[in-house]
């Protein structure tokens, strides 16, 4: 299921969005991927917004491919020499096929009933051994942020075992907190697996 | 009139390293070949969707005449970039909806030139996934990549 609300939110502010820098600690946590993922390797950035964490991958001369389901984001990393197509989490049927997923702070637009169904696809998409990077927000249920943006919310031990279920391994986990595009300071995840 | 199809693909090694493109072109009356021709190509310091729009832009300039042809492409880049965003960067003097200069400008431009004398048909398939025109392309690609591996260590 692909929320409409929030892509519309998406679109509508996606010049916007483009210009929020990361944290600290999601540029960490990109550099520790890309040293964890092959050298050269195939990454699929799953939810790439507006495709920058995308170039720093091409420019680290990893071969990228891109999904995401808000036109704008699409054209915008497009424009930014990235190979995104539009396309949706339920899109991911490759089987054993990239040395890395990027899923940074995607899969929580996603309800949390098709959460474990996503972790598969990711799992089956990789080659063994394999990286998964997971960035979520923390916290429990479903709900709305004050711009209308749909987000399911995670504890860490939830995740781990939804990972575990799912068939990764190797699972790491970092913490902090940082405003997003709604201005709210939110308690977030970083996560790595190994499939 | 036989149907024209241009089947395309680049590669790259390093990215940005050297790279290669191949492109296979098929003229079919019905479900039988009447001719193919074969192209390929190659630089030192490229990027693989360079290659992949510069091998879509060897079949459309290798056409002397204007013509009707389908271009399979296996690169979404391509394919979405021609057929969906490059009228609004056009419109917008090479410039995304939020005013950011569009990276590989020079080879959309070649490729919204080279087009516009044809009439083209963009389609899109999944490479490596046992298509034998993809992956024949895939073959020139590497080919025309060839000359610009660096050369094995001499001791």
């Amino acid at each position: 299921m692909t929320d409409r609300e929030t892509i519309g939110i998406y679109s509508a502010r996606a010049g916007e969005y483009a210009n929020i820098k990361p944290a600290k600690a999601q540029e960490d946590a990109l550099a520790g991927f890309l040293g964890a993922v092959v050298p050269g390797g195939h990454i699929l950035d799953l939810g790439c917004g507006p495709g920058l964490h995308a170039e720093t991958m091409q420019t680290a001369g990893f071969r990228v491919t891109a999904f995401d389901a808000t036109p704008d984001f699409v054209e915008a990393a497009c424009a930014r020499g990235v190979d995104a197509r539009l396309a949706t989490f339920d899109d991911l049927k490759d089987a054993a096929c990239y040395d890395g997923i990027w899923a940074s702070f995607s899969l929580l637009h996603a309800p949390r009933a098709d959460f474990p169904r996503h972790l598969g696809a990711c799992h089956r998409a990789l080659l063994p051994g394999g990286i998964l990077f997971l960035g979520l927000k923390l916290g429990t249920g479903e709900g709305r942020d004050s711009l209308g943006r749909f987000y399911s919310y995670y504890s860490e031990a939830e995740l781990r075992q939804a990972l575990g279920i799912a068939g990764f391994s190797a699972i790491t986990a970092v913490t902090d907190e940082a405003p997003g595009l709604a201005g709210n300071v939110d308690p977030f995840i970083l996560m790595t697996a190994r499939a | 009139m036989p149907d024209l199809f241009a089947y395309t693909d680049g590669a790259c090694s390093g990215n940005p390293g050297p790279g290669g493109w191949g492109a296979l072109l098929i003229a079919r009356e019905g479900d039988t070949v009447v001719k193919t021709r074969e192209l390929q190509g190659g630089e030192a310091d490229t990027t693989n969707n360079r290659m992949e729009l510069l091998a879509a832009i060897a079949a459309l300039e290798s056409l002397t005449r204007p013509s009707a042809l389908t271009i399979v492409t296996d690169s979404a880049y391509v394919k979405n970039g021609v057929t969906t965003w490059i009228h609004s960067w056009k419109r917008n003097n090479w410039r995304t909806a939020a005013k950011k200069p569009v990276k590989n400008v020079d080879l959309w431009q070649r490729i919204d030139a080279a087009q516009a004398r044809h009439d083209v048909t963009w389609e899109w398939v999944k490479g490596h996934a046992g298509h034998p025109e993809n992956e024949r392309a895939d073959e020139l690609a590497r080919a025309g990549m060839a000359p610009y591996k660096p050369s094995k260590a001499k001791g």
